[in-house]
């Protein structure tokens, strides 16, 4: 596929050889995941949470068919549905919290995934519809995980649906009508919830649909790699299989064991208690939260409260959608040629800060709104866009980059070298690692 | 004429300089920033100009107070079924009249140890009894419950609810303690919290009515700290000793009442909770070492000892067949190995190459 050394497919037994010249399936999987597909060898341990993301979508596809077995999208029987599953299904328990908490592991996955690629510089040409491939996915996600969080119809369901759909009634003049439309009512209801709960199972087939083109996009190009240098020639790369295969395989059983326990010892941890009310349209909950992996994104709506010719509403509307959408433009906003944030040492800097300044505004959206909290929110939110749009563009502008190594097998064989004999007291930083060699 | 024209020229310069995403870009988060800042502004000045006003729930709501269960923590279960009836007697007795338990059927309690024949009685006998129609009238009657009937609700709806209880609706209790902040300490707490608000002192030694005199608890309403808004519509359910009476010889105080009850809850809102459990520990701890809670009855968490992972094993065969086994659901794989008398390995768990490190045994305690 991407390089000239990748081995071609050559089928070993008689009915691999009979099906591969009628259709190329063994041809492709051999070609994509197989000895076929190069990739380059130095990639550390943040290059195994694409795979673990693609688990768990199959997880919560698979569980996710499952319940929809035992669940009533009708506004009366939901609540009592979910209940009954969970105590007279047998094992339904266990399907309902492998799905509720498998929604949040890959929220954890897709994020550490997402903050890979923008230290790594993973959007940078020649990568940049991989990256907006997975921004794609990142906002179907979003999409599903939050009319999934309605069909409980618990209280959180219910309120949650009553605030997000109403973010469009923050535009004027369509903004009510297109919210009534969303809804199919004025207010969540049957209507909606019948809705949400055919687009909750639909949206994960899209989603698998885009991550096909993902991952064939990232295919024509080849993996990225820890030094952001491309690939050379062979000695570069080593098949995917059996070394990424093993890695990924064994990653992935230690980071289902954390899901497992948790999925088995506090499963309502990352949930909210109030989810176990049936929805109530008269009572409304004294804090309206989102579920945990939107919070940044609530706190940035709620940061604005001040209109400044548009209404502070819409002000708050448009820079949650923008937080993402922003990142679109990512490949044309930061133009520096290294891809690494190891070699960037400025770089380097403001990238922690923007994962602080990400945890702080989860912090700052998950809890009550005090004055202190909503303050801090503001502040955090006007750095994610001064970041992004400001600072990013900057830094590629000014910053001298770290020498690069000359190719990534000197990079590792290199830093072997300084392990095995450390003549010199200092150990080499990654960025020197080119020079020493 | 040069010197007019300077500024707009280096203004136009820089965003010539800085190309047209960049410039919009600047433009973009600048205004999102400047509206952010102004808002920030906006919220410092209104505190400074007006403070928001501390309120009386601010300072005086409690934390729920420590409450020790045998279905707390990875190894939690509900062997204490002498509590756990206990507490489904206060229920039974006191918090029935006013409160529903909808999702929970008689034929549940045999996870509680009762027998087929007691839970028949139970349903029969129970106070309320089950909406149905009339055979030869098709008008609205009743008849006894079954125990494949849910615990039948002491009001007919919402409505008469409210009426019967000072505009307030009590609460279904099934899943009381899963959606409440604190669970089953929170139950316990406002049982065991009501207090006489006149001279009432927060443990900083602030007198509540000297602070904020506006805070008086309203008539119909009972003040208890433990509440979030300080104020509750529910009288004290468990006001004196002896307000039932334990068939086992345990002194009714309205302490033990607060905690049979709070166990109980526990267990409606989650009665699988035994088989999570059991089951979590194969597929997570693989068998390698594990900790029981073998303690007496009322004192959890007391006499923890090591057991060798046959232990495990024990847990999770008393499980599979001391919880409903109508349901027949048997932990993956390990169970069937159990029968076969064969000991339990990691890869009956499907899970084989785990190192000792991984396990939540005696090394990693504080997993709860």
């Amino acid at each position: 596929m991407s390089f000239a050394w990748a081995k071609p497919y050559e089928p070993k037994h008689p009915a691999m050889r009979w099906l591969d010249q009628r259709l190329p399936l063994p041809r492709l999987v051999y070609n994509a995941t197989g000895p076929g597909y190069p990739v380059p060898r130095n990639l550390n341990y943040w290059w195994n949470f694409g795979f673990l993301a693609g688990i768990f979508l199959t997880i919560q596809i698979l569980t996710g068919i499952t319940l929809a077995m035992w669940y009533y999208a009708t506004a009366d029987g939901a609540f009592g549905s979910v209940e009954h599953l969970m105590r007279d299904v047998n094992a339904g328990w266990l399907i309902r919290y492998a799905h509720m908490n498998g929604a949040s592991f890959f929220f954890i996955v897709v994020y550490i995934h997402i903050f890979r690629g923008l230290f790594f510089g993973s959007y940078k040409a020649p990568r940049e519809l991989v990256w907006m491939l997975g921004l794609v996915i990142y906002l179907l996600m979003m999409a599903t995980a939050f009319m999934g969080y309605v069909l409980p119809w618990g209280q959180m369901s219910y309120w949650g649906a009553q605030v997000i759909t109403g973010f469009f009634s923050a535009f004027p003049i369509i903004g009510e009508p297109v919210r009534q439309w969303l809804l199919g009512g004025f207010a969540p209801d049957q209507a909606a919830l019948t809705r949400f709960f055919s687009l909750h199972y639909l949206l994960p087939f899209v989603i698998a649909g885009v991550v096909v083109l993902h991952i064939w996009a990232l295919h024509i190009q080849g993996s990225g790699n820890p030094t952001g240098v491309d690939v050379k020639d062979e000695k570069d790369t080593l098949p995917f299989h059996p070394y990424y295969t093993a890695k990924d395989g064994w990653f992935a059983a230690a980071f289902l064991l954390v899901y497992a326990i948790v999925t088995f010892f506090a499963p309502n941890y990352l949930g909210h208690p109030d989810n176990y009310i049936q929805a109530n349209p008269l009572a409304t909950p004294a804090h309206i939260v989102p579920e945990w992996y939107f919070w940044p994104f609530y706190a940035i709506l709620k940061s604005f409260t001040v209109g400044f010719i548009l209404p502070a509403k819409l002000w708050g509307v448009l820079a949650m959608f923008s937080s993402i959408l922003l990142l679109f433009f990512l490949p044309w906003l930061d133009k520096s040629p290294v891809r690494s944030g190891h070699y960037r040492p400025l770089f380097k800097i403001f990238f922690w800060l923007l994962v602080a300044d990400v945890f702080v505004l989860g912090w700052a959206g998950g809890f009550a709104p005090t004055p202190f909290r909503v303050a801090v929110g503001q502040v955090a939110s006007a750095y994610y866009f001064l970041h992004f749009l400001v600072i990013l563009p900057w830094i590629s502008r000014v910053e001298t980059p770290l020498p690069l190594p000359n190719s990534i097998t000197e990079s590792v064989l290199g830093g072997e070298a300084a392990e095995v004999a450390p003549v010199s007291q200092k150990k080499p930083r990654r960025g020197s690692v080119a020079t020493a060699g | 004429m040069g010197s007019l024209f300077a500024l707009p020229a280096a203004v136009l310069g820089f965003f010539v300089r800085l190309g047209w995403v960049r410039s919009i870009a600047l433009f973009v988060g600048g205004a999102f920033a400047l509206v952010a800042t102004m808002s920030l502004y906006s919220g410092i000045s209104a505190y400074y100009a007006s403070p928001p006003t501390v309120l009386a729930s601010a300072e005086f709501h409690l934390e729920p107070k420590e409450l020790a269960l045998r279905s707390d923590g990875p190894f939690g279960n509900f062997k204490n079924q002498a509590q756990l009836q206990r507490g489904f007697q206060v229920y039974s007795e006191v918090c029935s009249a006013c409160h529903s338990m909808n999702f929970v059927a008689f034929r549940d309690l045999k996870g509680l140890g009762y027998n087929d024949a007691e839970i028949k009685k139970i349903a029969s006998d129970w106070k309320n009894q089950v909406p149905s129609v009339n055979p030869d009238t098709g008008e609205a009657a009743t008849r006894k419950a079954l125990p494949s009937d849910h615990f039948p609700s002491p009001f007919l709806n919402e409505t008469q609810a409210r009426a019967a209880n000072n505009n307030a609706l009590p609460p279904d209790l099934s899943l009381i303690t899963k959606s409440r902040e604190g669970g089953a300490a929170y139950v316990y707490s406002l049982l065991t919290g009501y207090a006489n608000q006149a001279g009432y002192k927060n443990e900083d030694g602030k007198e509540l009515l000297k602070e904020f005199p506006d805070a008086k608890t309203p008539t119909n309403l009972h003040f208890n700290p433990y509440f979030a808004n300080l104020n509750l519509a529910m009288p004290p359910p468990l006001t004196s000793e002896g307000q039932v009476s334990y068939a086992d010889g345990t002194k009714p105080t309205v302490d033990q009442m607060a905690r049979d009850v709070s166990a109980f809850l526990v267990w409606t809102a989650e009665p699988n909770l035994e088989r999570r459990h059991a089951a979590g520990l194969p597929v997570t701890a693989c068998g390698r070492s594990a900790r029981a809670e073998d303690a007496g009855e009322d004192s959890p968490r007391q006499g923890q000892r090591r057991h060798h992972w046959l232990s495990a094993t024990k847990l999770l065969h008393s499980a599979t067949t001391t919880t409903r086994s109508n349901n027949g659901w048997r932990v993956a794989g390990a169970t069937v190995r159990t029968t076969n008398r064969r000991p339990p390995r990691c890869r009956d768990a499907g899970m084989r190459s785990y190192s000792p490190q991984l396990s939540i045994g005696t090394r990693n305690p504080g997993l709860h």
